[in-house]
């Protein structure tokens, strides 16, 4: 049913899909210390599971902790913490069966408690983590040990994407009952220091059960903006980073000792218009603000040519619904909004500026409205007060790296923090409900079309590109990989770098 | 840097005289020279731009020629048009910042200075406080919190020059209280107003003057450092501050839009503080002579 572990497989398909390809080398020295900038606000924890996130959380964590499994490309996976999935002819029996001999950074063994506890975190209502939208087709009381290295899972109802939803890499596990600050975890490396906001620096451990790292310890230092980690990047302040800014990519290209990696295109930035109240209330309204936005000359300018245009749904290169690509037209635009009677609207939009091309995105949108009388004022936010008030704003930025199968439960979500579009579309949520049933792709896929086809026609989200996720790295530096789906620099158990 | 000598038994001279003793100047002629056509670059500038400063109208970065005279800035926009267009907020926002800071410290000042006692050690005790907090980082908290607004950083940067302002207010205004004119007003019992506004504040005109060119100049480049660092003025609009910002990652590939905003604002500061300065000293050095 699943794809077997082919460790060759991922390196050959990355190799293939970027155009810089990974960047490993064979006979490279051991040791030293990789410095790896982030785009960062001040409020991040340790803790494993936290709902206010920024990047340093994410490259945090895949240090220090595993999934059950890594997602491939091909839909395949990578069996990490989980060595196989089996379950029952109508889809509510899942059977997850862990590795053996796994160590946690304090030497204890990993087993089929942790996995429980977990589960049980992540499902407790009264934690409000992001995760538990993933999962909350099971029932915690349905999870039961069989024994040490295996885990039963007893549905309420049948659900097809099983491993797909335990497969998530934010699903990860530490030590039954550590605390958050001990950060005990499996994972190829375990925590030495942590400031929140400024940095984490963590070693390489030497009991992890796969093939250790080449690289003595990771240091992962946090940026206020992309600005800063771009500059820090030139200035040999640090060895690597995904958070750059694309605007300075041809400065990149004649600095001596950077290279370039750029991954499958994973992200789209964007503008987020809050389906419940004024003036996104009117769906015309809505549809104007995607008619204004002038996409190629956002590509081209804002993202510098990267990437693919955008039509105004979630998802990324598979399933796509048979709608044409959305082009500008100001006319139309003018029209829908007359008739909503918001002919001069006026309304301000703010930006955290945290992802390359945001704040160039938002300025083209504010441009292109100005032609039609909309007056659109650009705020520029720090990131912590930005995040503060998530999912209370209006009209806002944000953006999405998340497959369609895992995007959509937030879409339906009734929590302001996950659905902060607060779109509620009775017809799209019929949809869902369909998709999770089933564990055909081929079925899936078709109702995924169906539902983009919805986002398109009357969503709250306007997506104007896909774009790669670009990484730049000092070119002592080997062995990083782009993680699939993120594209991020998130891997760095194969690194080492030239002394 | 201020070098007035505020005598005990002093006669000010009248306004006219001062303006024409402070030109008498080099340094202040070329200052204020410098200064004036800043300021009417500025104001002028925004009907002049070739194109709209917002609109992108070329490749980010490209270079010089298709009509754009300097090229396009980081989104694609005329450089030009932008550095037309990017002073008069700076240009609005210094003067209506320092204008507020300078009455309120000055009013704080003389107050001080003419109650004395309690009064003035608290007064003076609260500016000491507010002294303590640099008025950016103070500005960058607010903005923080609040949001970006250009009314709100106009008074936070006021606020910002306010303790100074009122500490030099204080030690110019408290040996005229000992003049006569001022215990005579005191004496026949003139309301406390008319005594500050008509016997004192004439006769603190010339550190007054000297600290309004300086406080101007120090809240330009505060509101330009904070439109640099993303606090001040909003894009998409054009800002000097602002442009220097947005275009430094191109410094490389495009440097023009980077050092002349840069050279703007420092010829709008440089321009102020040597008439400011010139002004002080011209007054330092002919004031105790006609006392």
């Amino acid at each position: 049913m699943l794809a077997p572990v082919v460790t060759s497989a991922l390196v050959i398909s990355l190799a293939a899909a970027c155009s810089s390809g990974s960047s490993e080398k064979k006979g490279a020295s051991t040791g030293g210390t990789l410095r790896v900038g982030v785009v960062a606000s001040t409020i991040s924890t340790l803790d494993a599971y936290a709902n206010l996130r920024s990047q340093d959380f994410y490259v945090r964590n895949a240090t220090m902790f595993e999934p059950l499994a890594h997602r491939k490309k091909d839909g395949g996976y990578e069996w990490a913490l989980a060595t196989g999935i089996t379950h029952n002819d109508d889809n509510t029996e899942w059977t997850v069966k862990l590795r053996p001999n796994v160590k946690f950074h304090d030497g204890s063994t990993f087993g089929a408690d942790d996995v429980i506890a977990v589960f049980q975190r992540v499902l407790d209502k009264k934690n409000a983590l992001i995760e538990r939208n993933y999962i909350d087709f099971m029932d915690p009381k349905g999870i039961s040990k069989v024994d040490d290295l295996t885990v039963k899972f007893k549905l309420p109802k049948p659900y097809g994407p099983f491993e797909f939803a335990v497969t998530n890499s934010n699903i990860i596990f530490y030590k039954k009952d550590s605390k958050p600050e001990q950060a005990m975890g499996t994972g190829p490396f375990q925590l030495v220091s942590f400031s929140p906001g400024r940095e984490t620096l963590v070693k390489r451990f030497d009991g992890y059960w796969g093939e250790k790292p080449k690289v003595d310890q990771v240091k992962i230092i946090s940026f206020k903006t992309a600005e800063a980690s771009t500059n820090a990047l030139i200035g040999r302040q640090i060895d690597a980073s995904s958070n750059i800014l694309q605007t300075s990519l041809r400065t990149i290209e004649k600095t001596p000792g950077l290279k370039i990696m750029k991954s499958d295109v994973n992200l789209k930035v964007s503008i987020g218009m809050r389906a419940d109240t004024e003036p996104f209330k009117d769906v015309r309204v809505r549809q104007a603000m995607r008619l204004i936005m002038n996409r190629k000359l956002a590509l081209s300018n804002a993202f510098d040519g990267l990437g693919e245009l955008a039509n105004d749904h979630s998802g990324f290169n598979r399933c796509l619904p048979a709608v044409p690509q959305r082009e500008q037209n100001l006319e139309e635009a003018k029209k829908l909004l007359a008739d909503a009677g918001k002919s001069n609207l006026s309304i301000n939009l703010e930006t955290a500026a945290n992802k390359p091309g945001m704040l160039q995105l938002v300025q083209i949108l504010a441009e292109e409205a100005k032609k039609i009388g909309v007056t659109i004022k650009v705020q520029k936010m720090e990131l912590g007060a930005y995040l503060e008030k998530w999912g209370e704003r209006v009209f806002y930025t944000g953006y999405d790296t998340r497959p369609y199968l895992e995007g959509v439960p937030e879409i339906i979500s009734n929590d302001a923090v996950l659905n902060h579009t607060h779109w509620n579309d009775a017809e799209f949520k019929s949809l869902a409900a369909k998709l999770y049933a089933t564990s055909d792709p081929q079925e899936q896929c078709e109702i995924e079309k169906q539902m983009k086809k919805i986002e398109y026609e009357r969503g709250a989200s306007i997506l104007t590109a896909t774009n790669p996720t670009v990484s730049v790295y000092s070119s002592k530096v080997n062995g990083l990989i782009p993680e699939f789906p993120s594209g991020n620099l998130y891997d760095f158990r194969k690194v080492t770098i030239d002394q | 840097m201020i070098r007035t000598r505020p005598t005990e038994q002093g006669v000010q001279a009248p306004p006219q005289n001062l303006t024409r003793r402070v030109l008498t100047s080099k340094q202040t002629r070329l200052g204020l020279i410098m200064l004036v056509t800043m300021i009417l670059f500025a104001i002028i500038g925004p009907f002049l731009t070739p194109h709209s400063p917002t609109a992108v109208i070329a490749k980010p970065y490209a270079s010089p020629g298709d009509g754009l005279l300097l090229g396009a800035d980081s989104l694609g926009r005329d450089i030009v048009s932008r550095i037309l267009s990017g002073g008069i907020n700076l240009t609005w926002m210094g003067i209506a910042a320092t204008a507020g800071g300078v009455i309120l410290g000055t009013a704080i000042g003389l107050v001080a200075a003419f109650a004395g006692g309690i009064v003035d050690t608290l007064l003076m005790r609260v500016v000491d406080v507010l002294l303590t907090f640099p008025t950016i980082i103070m500005a960058i908290l607010f903005i923080s919190m609040v949001g970006p607004s250009r009314w709100i950083l106009v008074v936070l940067v006021a606020i910002g020059l306010t303790p100074g302002m009122a500490r030099v207010m204080r030690g110019a205004a408290r040996p005229v209280m000992r003049r006569e004119h001022v215990m005579w007003a005191r004496t026949i019992g003139l309301s406390s107003r008319h005594i500050l506004m008509r016997e004192v504040l004439p006769s603190v005109t010339s550190p007054l003057m000297v600290e309004i060119g300086l406080r101007l100049m120090w809240s330009v480049v505060g509101l330009a450092s904070l439109s640099f660092l993303g606090f001040g003025v909003q894009p998409p609009d054009a800002d000097w501050g602002l442009m220097v910002s947005e275009n430094k990652d191109g410094l490389a590939i495009q440097p023009l839009a980077v050092l002349i905003p840069a050279a703007c604002v420092a010829l709008f500061t440089i321009g102020g503080n040597l008439f400011a300065e010139g002004a002080a000293r011209v007054i330092g050095r002919t004031e105790g002579a006609r006392s």
